[in-house]
């Protein structure tokens, strides 16, 4: 290959790098320029008015915040018990290629799929109507292969030794589970529990069905036809009809809002999964 | 840039002195050619920290100069700088100059001086691919041989490497299925296919069992016949079977911390068994210990 | 050494000593887990079985979609679903996959990181957000470039298929990265002392002994392109029937369409559920959907976990 040629293909790798980088800076700008003016306090603490497009998006944050916590109380405990099962009560090996397949392949099931079966499931089956738990154990159920996969490959990346040490003690599995490895892989877990949260804060579609409505809703009283307000929901509604400028500006806004809530959920995540990712690339 | 050849007379003073003595045997014609590798006040830094100090090294056309020392001396840092591939890792700096058959290196195509200085790494590094894939790797991009060719030269290096034999039968096969002797000879076979004229080793054969070492030892002495080649060993055994010259680097402390020096460098068996520096003698004690 | 210790604990638990709490605990969540998925896969057969027995699966390769008349021929929704996540591919693959390159073999190492979290942000884009840059920015570029096609507005399956490679961008060049990133560097060093330069290593190196994880990493976007609903809702136009005349032709990309997922979240899935044969074709055509992301998923796995994982 001619010396001319070589540099040709890193400097066409360097104009694909900049267009990535090029998407995401009209994306980022975007939404934080048109976004940003509509940011006031009475945009935080004010319900939505004027058929939504005025006001603020108090109550739509706050049902996002309750679907996402509940959907990480109903996954954790599912994710865990899946890592420890594929990791240390049942490590045969063709196992762990068989389970990390399955957790893959369940976390791209299609999240409209997972909300037309909430709609069968909790809204008509167990008769809750729209209702923030059966939204929140729908994203729940959405977000628990990516944590599970989190966990088990952090459990994965840890030394032999540390094992092989409580093993050669007397400890039972339970007892090296508890001690050792969840102890030592709790950041693991973290990171995926917080990446799991910004999913599930932006998702529409598991919601749309069973979940959300537009309007008419404040904080939910209990179970059964208690909708919730969220905010990926009010923007999807919202962005389908035309609109007044002042209207954008407040679709804008509630954007950008979604936007840092996910953001920085993943940020959080952030140390902890770079030292990881690090620690494991090859020289 | 003839170096005129200086014979190290027996005063220890560990100070980099100038190397390497003309081997007795060939004096009369090598002393008038270029060296086949030179490097004159050679240092490398890293982020700051000295790792080599005032390396001048000689290496003569057709003979194997021996590089021991100490683990951490500095010894692969040196082997990288005499085929530029020092340069790939960040945050190096590096002094002093490398030539090749006279004419800096550090003039040249980083690339083609590859080409020219060979170099075979402690662990086999096979690509994937066939047996004739492998040693043919860096042929088909050197571009200094036509197509046609190949075949020929793809058994002449096999042939060099004793292991036309063994897998003449089975070239396509991948070359992941060879034992780690055979891939190591696969590896030199490859280095071979380029025709380089200096040949680096780094301890080529630690990671091999005896029979394979043994299998590789003989090889060099062989190709040693056309071309320079430096070998780096552990094994004070394989350098007194095997070299001509010997070089001893070792550890001193200097301006920026402690960085790897020269500190003899002469005919092999007989600084082996008449080491005329310090340093050298310390490191043959701990070697027999 | 070690499996003897492993299996003498399994053992001394066997042995009827005080029963594990966490190992119930974990199988118990598991059986829940898969419970939960291997349910909603059972839901979907059932609530579309009265479609199977009324139409068969060919009842839904028709061109003609009408509830009314009780024909449910998807095949326009599929051509949909392909054409625009095909699209995405076709601008993505290139794109990210040279962006990955970028990041993994030339750039320095603080530069990289800084680079990884730059594509982890834009993965992190809510679907809904897409949408909203592509109803009110990218509707209206398109509807421009595409002039001289005569479309109606912007709302196109062309720019359906703009906007999914803008989504899975950041998962090509992430799992790009970390299947180029995975090949040992002794192989670059190998290659660069034989002469090789540096474009020719990774194009004759690298790149070769990393495409299971760049195929994997195609597959997995192509997964996520298919399986995308609200951002293709906003800007496709659901257009149902839009059959083309000419399958291959540029020119029905630039009229609205109608993918799988933009017909399922719309509101004719609310309307549906009391008709059981509706509801049925509905689902018949979800479990179509969740049938092809899950073969595109396992081939994606089978293809980058097929070495024999480390420990």
């Amino acid at each position: 290959m001619g010396k001319w040629l070589g540099r040709g293909f890193l400097f066409s790798s360097a104009l694909c790098a900049l267009a990535v980088l090029a998407v995401l800076s009209i994306a980022l700008g975007e939404i934080a320029g048109r976004g940003l003016p509509a940011f006031d306090l009475a945009f935080f603490t004010d319900p939505s008015a004027g058929a939504g497009y005025d006001g603020g998006v108090l109550f739509e944050i706050l049902g996002t915040l309750i679907l996402i916590g509940t959907a990480l109380a109903a996954s954790l405990p599912l994710a865990i018990g899946l890592a420890l099962a594929a990791t240390i009560y049942l490590p045969r090996p063709g196992l762990r290629r068989g389970a990390l397949s399955a957790l893959y392949a369940a976390n791209a099931v299609p999240s409209v799929l997972i909300g037309i079966g909430g709609f069968i499931v909790f809204v008509h089956g167990l008769g809750w109507g729209k209702s923030w738990l059966g939204g929140g154990l729908l994203l729940g159920l959405m977000i628990l292969p990516a944590e599970a996969v989190a966990l088990i490959e952090r459990i994965e990346a840890l030394p032999r030794r540390y094992l092989d040490a409580a093993y050669g003690l007397g400890l039972t599995r339970g007892q090296v589970a508890r001690s050792v490895v969840l102890r030592q892989s709790l950041g693991g877990l973290f990171s995926g529990a917080l990446l799991g949260l910004a999913r599930a804060a932006g998702e529409t579609a598991p919601i749309l069905f069973a979940a959300a409505v537009f309007s008419g809703a404040g904080i939910p009283r209990g179970l059964k036809e208690s909708p919730v307000l969220a905010l990926p929901y009010h923007i999807f509604v919202l962005a389908q009809d035309s609109f007044s400028p002042a209207g954008e500006r407040h679709l804008w806004g509630a954007a950008l809002v979604l936007l840092l809530l996910v953001a920085s959920l993943s940020l959080i995540a952030l140390p902890a999964r770079l030292r990881a990712h690090e620690e494991s690339r090859h020289g | 840039m003839v170096e005129t050849a200086e014979l190290s007379f027996a005063a220890p003073p560990a100070a980099a002195a100038l190397c390497c003595a003309v081997p007795e045997a060939a004096a009369a014609d090598t002393a008038l050619a270029p060296a086949a590798v030179e490097t004159r006040a050679l240092g490398v830094t890293h982020a700051g920290r000295p790792l080599l100090r005032g390396i001048d090294l000689r290496v003569e056309d057709r003979r194997v100069l021996a590089l021991v020392g100490p683990s951490g001396a500095g010894k692969t840092t040196l082997l990288s700088c005499l085929n530029r591939m020092i340069e790939l890792a960040p945050g190096i700096r590096q002094e002093g100059e490398v030539f090749l058959f006279g004419e800096s290196i550090a003039r040249r195509d980083a690339d083609a001086v590859r080409r020219e200085v060979g170099m075979l790494f402690q662990q086999p590094v096979i690509f994937p691919g066939s047996i004739a894939d492998n040693v043919l790797f860096g042929l088909r991009h050197a571009g200094i041989a036509p197509r046609a060719s190949f075949p020929e030269r793809l058994e002449r290096a096999l042939g060099e490497a004793a292991l036309w034999d063994e897998v003449k039968d089975r070239l396509r096969e991948p070359a992941a299925s060879l034992s780690v002797g055979q891939q190591q000879r696969l590896c030199l076979a490859r280095a071979l296919a380029v025709e380089p004229r200096v040949l680096l080793l780094d301890e080529p054969t630690s990671a091999l069992d005896p029979r394979s070492t043994v299998a590789i030892e003989e090889r060099i002495r062989e190709i040693a016949k056309s071309r320079a080649i430096v070998l780096v060993t552990h094994s004070l055994g394989q350098a007194r079977r095997v070299a001509d010259q010997l070089a001893c680097l070792d550890r001193r402390d200097g301006p920026g911390g402690p960085a790897g020096e020269l500190f003899e460098c002469g005919p092999c068996r007989e600084r082996l068994d008449r080491p005329q520096s310090r340093e050298l003698a310390r490191f043959l004690e701990s070697e027999r210990a | 050494m070690k499996l003897a210790a492993h299996r003498s604990a399994a053992g001394a638990e066997r042995r009827g000593r005080r029963p594990d709490v966490l190992r119930l605990a974990a199988f118990g969540f598991s059986a829940i887990a898969i419970a939960a998925f291997v349910g909603l896969v059972a839901v979907f057969a059932v609530e579309a079985w009265p479609f199977f027995r009324a139409q068969g699966i060919s009842g839904l390769f028709g061109i003609r979609w009408s509830f009314r008349s009780g024909r449910f021929g998807a095949l326009p929704m599929i051509y949909g679903s392909l054409a625009v996540s095909l699209i995405s591919v076709a601008l993505a693959a290139p794109i990210g996959l040279g962006a990955a390159v970028f990041l993994s073999e030339v750039l320095p190492r603080r530069a990289r990181i800084a680079a990884k979290v730059g594509v982890e942000l834009l993965a992190g884009i809510p679907s809904v957000v897409y949408g909203l840059l592509g109803v009110l920015l990218l509707r209206d570029a398109v509807a421009r470039l595409l002039r001289p096609f005569d479309p109606i507005s912007g709302d196109t399956l062309a720019t359906g298929g703009l906007l999914l490679a803008a989504m899975i961008l950041p998962t090509v060049v992430s799992l790009g990265d970390d299947a180029l990133a995975a090949i040992p560097s002794s192989q670059r060093r190998a290659a660069r002392a034989l002469g090789l330069g540096k474009a020719e290593t990774i194009l004759r190196v690298v790149v070769p002994a990393a495409l299971p994880g760049l195929g994997s990493a195609l597959l997995l976007g192509l997964g996520r392109a298919l399986g995308e609903t609200i951002a293709v809702f906003l800007v496709i136009g659901r257009q149902d029937n839009q059959w083309p005349e000419r399958l291959m032709a540029l020119e029905p990309l630039a009229r609205a369409g109608q993918t799988v997922t933009s017909k399922l979240g719309g509101s004719e899935t609310f309307l549906a559920y009391g008709d059981p044969i509706h509801w049925g074709a509905l689902l018949a055509l979800g479990l179509l959907l969740l049938a092809v992301v899950a073969v595109l998923s396992f081939a994606g796995s089978w293809v980058s976990l097929r070495r024999v994982p480390r420990g």
